[in-house]
């Protein structure tokens, strides 16, 4: 189990370790096979070469029973160095070779005639040494007597020795074919076998270079599919800890952030868009209320200035309601004036108002009632600039000049949960709720030539509102009917406060 | 279980699956390099097992002590060395028919002589009674080989024992088988008789023969026994001399007796031959599968069995008795018995179901 287990996590290890392994395990398949029948053969051969030895060193002892035989006839007939010589080295040669027979008395019957052959040729080379011994002593009687024994006995040997020859022969031939027939066998096997581990090394060759493979493909096919720029994609599978492994693991990541990182981009661009188009509308529509104040005080510098040399022509005169009165006059212009940047605090337009009432005051003989209920806390609350005035203007306008009975404006800034709500509510002659729709929708014009207004249209300020707050929910009219008055309500989410 | 936990386990899955088939693999490629192995390694036994064997000595039982067997080739002979060698090879000795291995090339004294020359420990001979072979039963005895004749003897040689069915009484057998079925009064019996044992054994058998017809004959009545000598040494003259036999008309025997297995069967094929069938009573020897036959078409008369077995057994038991003790008994007899018409089915029943 610990070996599988090391086998496995090497296996996982690296790309050059699998191929290693594809290399290792086929190349040691086949080096076993190969040797396996490298061995077949040769024991095959070795017995096979076996066979035919016997029959050899048949022939050799045959041969050298001969030699020995016609040398010992040689010396008898001649009495030379040279045959007696020749003898005793024959002699001595067959007396080796006749100890590699067997002396076993077995019931194999050549292995039996192995065993006369043997004892029949120490008689035989007994009395071969007795007839040379008798020549020697001159000893004509024993010598014949023995040379005919030992004659009589090579004769004997001579033909048992073919015999036993022949018998061999058949038997080797026998095994011969037997082994032949094994050789052949034993080749067929070979071929099938190297063969059958042939198709199997190439099973595990596909098999350990898929498993390389198949990650590399999943891994390209997903990378294909993002370069067209398709990041939706499933994970790939991570099977090995390979090299491939760990450029997956990569790959997977990188998609991921990549994913994460278009998401964030769309994100802030969609909100850098948006905070443009806002400012662009703010611009525009401030542009739009600037020019229109243009249009209606062609030249408000000049009017200041005149008003200011008006207020001091009636300070020298001692006319002080008239001085006041042309000071508050030159202050609203002021405001309007320099009050060209868009975030102004409720206070400045409280006060904006309070000189606007005040002016209208002096022109109508103080028909305009106008109240306060202000939340002090409130005051620093911002809002964009030239917001109220128009509201108070429109409820001067539109609500209260008209009617018989006394106006009444009435200004309240109190809380509400989070919001800070800016009511400014006239008794005037109230709205219709059409009207009402018409104006929140930015459908409704008035005739801004018929009034005396600064110019600044309620639509304006609504736009205005909404694009400062980023809200649609910054302003509310509400009118229960013809003379039952208009309030118009500004509501400022205060998170600050 | 965590998430981390979960994901390792199914990562480990995936590393299986993808290992699993390669092992799957290795392991068939060595199983099946094992399966050939053991397959060629059982080729190679069998093989071996069946090559070896001629080049191997521990293949074959070893014997402790190797008898000969000298003798002509006959079916007797085959049967007593079949015998001999069953008895030998529960007693660790090897009986071998010197003749059937070396071939036929040998005489009996050539086969005696390399007998001698091989160190056998004991020779089982059928005899001849001449000076040549007396000598070689010498020089055995010289070099402690101890000649033991069965069938026909050696006399005055120094061959330690002698095996034979007793040949007076085989005469008796003879004579008496004569007269049971004679029908004439002046019957001519011819007994064919091989001269190459010069053995007094057939003498003694001719012998019975003749004391027993006269001795059973009545004063009217008179049987001519004679002689037909052959000579089984020289190639074919048995046959030769059965045929002259049978072609000389003046020579008409009304019985002839053989005394071995060759002559009867000779005499067997010329009486169908010469259409002497019911004309010439043959008595035969031995019991070889061919005279079982003219037995039963009643060509032969009858014949004697001699108990071959026996003959084989008491054999190797003298020689195995006399190198271990130093003495035996200087003659054994084996029982003989007439097969005839009447109870030759059953004989050959016995035969089959011993064999």
């Amino acid at each position: 189990m610990d070996a599988l287990a090391k086998i496995k996590s090497l296996y996982s290890r690296s790309i050059q370790v699998k191929l290693l392994l594809a290399f290792l395990v086929t190349t040691a398949l086949l080096l076993c096979m190969n040797i396996f029948m490298y061995g077949n053969t040769n024991r095959m051969l070795s017995s096979i070469d076996k066979v035919y030895a016997e029959n050899i060193s048949l022939n050799e002892i045959s041969d050298t029973l001969e030699k020995v035989q016609l040398s010992m006839t040689a010396y008898l007939n001649t009495r030379s160095s040279d045959a007696m010589e020749d003898y005793y080295r024959y002699y001595q040669d067959y007396n080796n070779m006749i100890y590699e027979l067997s002396d076993d008395i077995s019931e194999n019957e050549l292995l039996l005639t192995e065993r006369d052959i043997r004892n029949m040729s120490e008689s035989y080379l007994a009395l071969t040494n007795l007839a040379i011994d008798g020549k020697r002593g001159s000893n004509i009687e024993k010598y014949r007597t023995r040379y005919e024994e030992a004659e009589r006995l090579y004769k004997y040997l001579q033909t048992m020795i073919t015999n036993l020859n022949n018998e061999r022969f058949k038997v080797n031939a026998e095994n011969y074919k037997i082994l032949s027939d094994g050789l052949r066998i034993i080749e067929v096997i070979n071929i099938i076998s190297l063969f059958v581990i042939g198709v199997l090394n190439m099973i595990i060759v596909v098999i350990l270079t898929d498993s390389i493979t198949r990650p590399l493909r999943s891994l390209a096919d997903a990378a294909e599919i993002v370069a067209d720029g398709n990041f939706e994609i499933e994970m790939v599978k991570v099977t090995s800890k390979d090299e491939v492994g760990v450029v997956t693991k990569a790959f997977n990541q990188m998609v991921i952030n990549i994913r994460e990182y278009i998401e964030r981009l769309r994100a802030n661009m969609e909100t850098e868009r948006a905070m443009k188009e806002k400012e662009l509308l703010m611009e525009a529509h401030l542009k739009d209320a600037k020019l229109k104040y243009l249009q209606a005080q062609i030249n408000p510098h000049f009017l200041f200035n005149t008003l200011n040399a008006g207020a001091q022509l009636a300070m020298m005169e001692d006319a002080e309601k008239t001085y006041t009165y042309v000071q508050r006059v030159a202050d609203f212009f002021r405001y309007n004036i320099n009050k060209d940047q868009d975030e102004v605090t409720l206070r400045e337009e409280i006060s904006l108002v309070d000189t606007y009432i005040y002016i209208l005051n002096v022109r109508f003989a103080g028909d305009i009632h106008f109240s306060k209920e202000v939340d002090e806390s409130l005051l620093d609350v911002k809002l964009p600039g030239m917001t109220l005035q128009p509201i108070v203007e429109n409820s001067v306008n539109y609500g209260i000049r008209n009617i018989d009975r006394e106006g009444h404006i009435e200004l309240k800034v109190y809380r509400q949960d989070d919001t800070v709500c800016i009511s400014i509510k006239d008794n005037g002659i109230g709205i219709e709720q059409e009207v009402i729709d018409r104006i929140m929708t930015g459908h409704f014009h008035a005739n801004e030539e018929e009034t005396d207004s600064n110019g600044v249209g309620l639509d304006n300020v609504i736009n205005r509102l909404k694009l400062y707050f980023g809200e649609d929910d910054v302003l509310n009219i509400i009118s229960e009917g013809k003379d039952k008055g208009t309030e118009t309500i500004i509501y400022v989410q205060n998170n600050a406060g | 279980m965590d998430k981390k936990n979960l994901f390792n386990i199914k990562k480990n899955k995936e590393q299986k699956k993808s290992v699993r088939p390669v092992a799957f693999m290795v392991a068939c490629s060595v199983l099946f390099m094992a399966t050939i192995t053991i397959v060629t390694f059982v080729i190679f036994r069998y093989m071996i097992s069946s090559t070896a064997s001629a080049f191997d000595k521990k293949y074959y039982k070893q014997y402790d002590q190797y008898y000969a067997i000298i003798c002509n080739e006959s079916e007797l002979w085959t049967e007593i060395y079949n015998q001999a060698k069953f008895v030998g090879d529960a007693n660790g000795i090897c009986v071998d028919m010197l003749s059937e291995r070396l071939g036929d090339d040998y005489s009996k004294s050539d086969l005696m002589k390399i007998a001698i020359e091989s160190g056998v420990d004991g020779i089982l001979l059928e005899a001849e009674n001449t000076d040549e072979m007396r000598k070689l039963i010498s020089e055995a005895d010289k070099k402690g080989i101890c000649v033991v004749t069965l069938i026909t003897d050696c006399p005055d040689s120094r061959r330690k024992s002698f095996v034979q069915a007793s040949a007076y009484n085989l005469g008796r057998e003879y004579g008496e088988q004569v007269l049971a079925g004679m029908n004439k009064v002046d019957d001519d019996v011819i007994v064919v008789m091989d001269t190459s044992y010069n053995d007094s054994t057939q003498n003694i058998v001719y012998l019975g023969i003749q004391d027993t017809i006269k001795a059973g004959l009545n004063a009217n009545e008179s049987v001519n026994v004679s002689a037909l000598l052959v000579n089984s040494k020289d190639s074919f003259s048995t046959e030769e001399s059965i045929r002259t036999l049978f072609m000389n008309d003046e020579n008409e025997a009304d019985v002839i007796i053989c005394l071995d297995e060759m002559s009867t069967a000779s005499v067997y094929q010329a009486l169908v031959d010469y259409n002497k069938v019911g004309e010439t009573r043959l008595l035969g020897y031995y019991v070889s599968n061919t005279v079982l036959d003219g037995v039963e078409q009643g060509v032969i008369e009858a014949t004697v069995s001699v108990d071959a077995k026996e003959l084989g057994e008491y054999g190797v038991f003298a020689i195995s008795e006399y190198l271990e003790s130093g003495y035996v008994s200087e003659y054994f007899s084996v029982d003989s018995e007439i097969i005839n018409k009447s109870n030759v089915f059953e004989y050959r029943k016995k035969v089959d179901e011993g064999q």
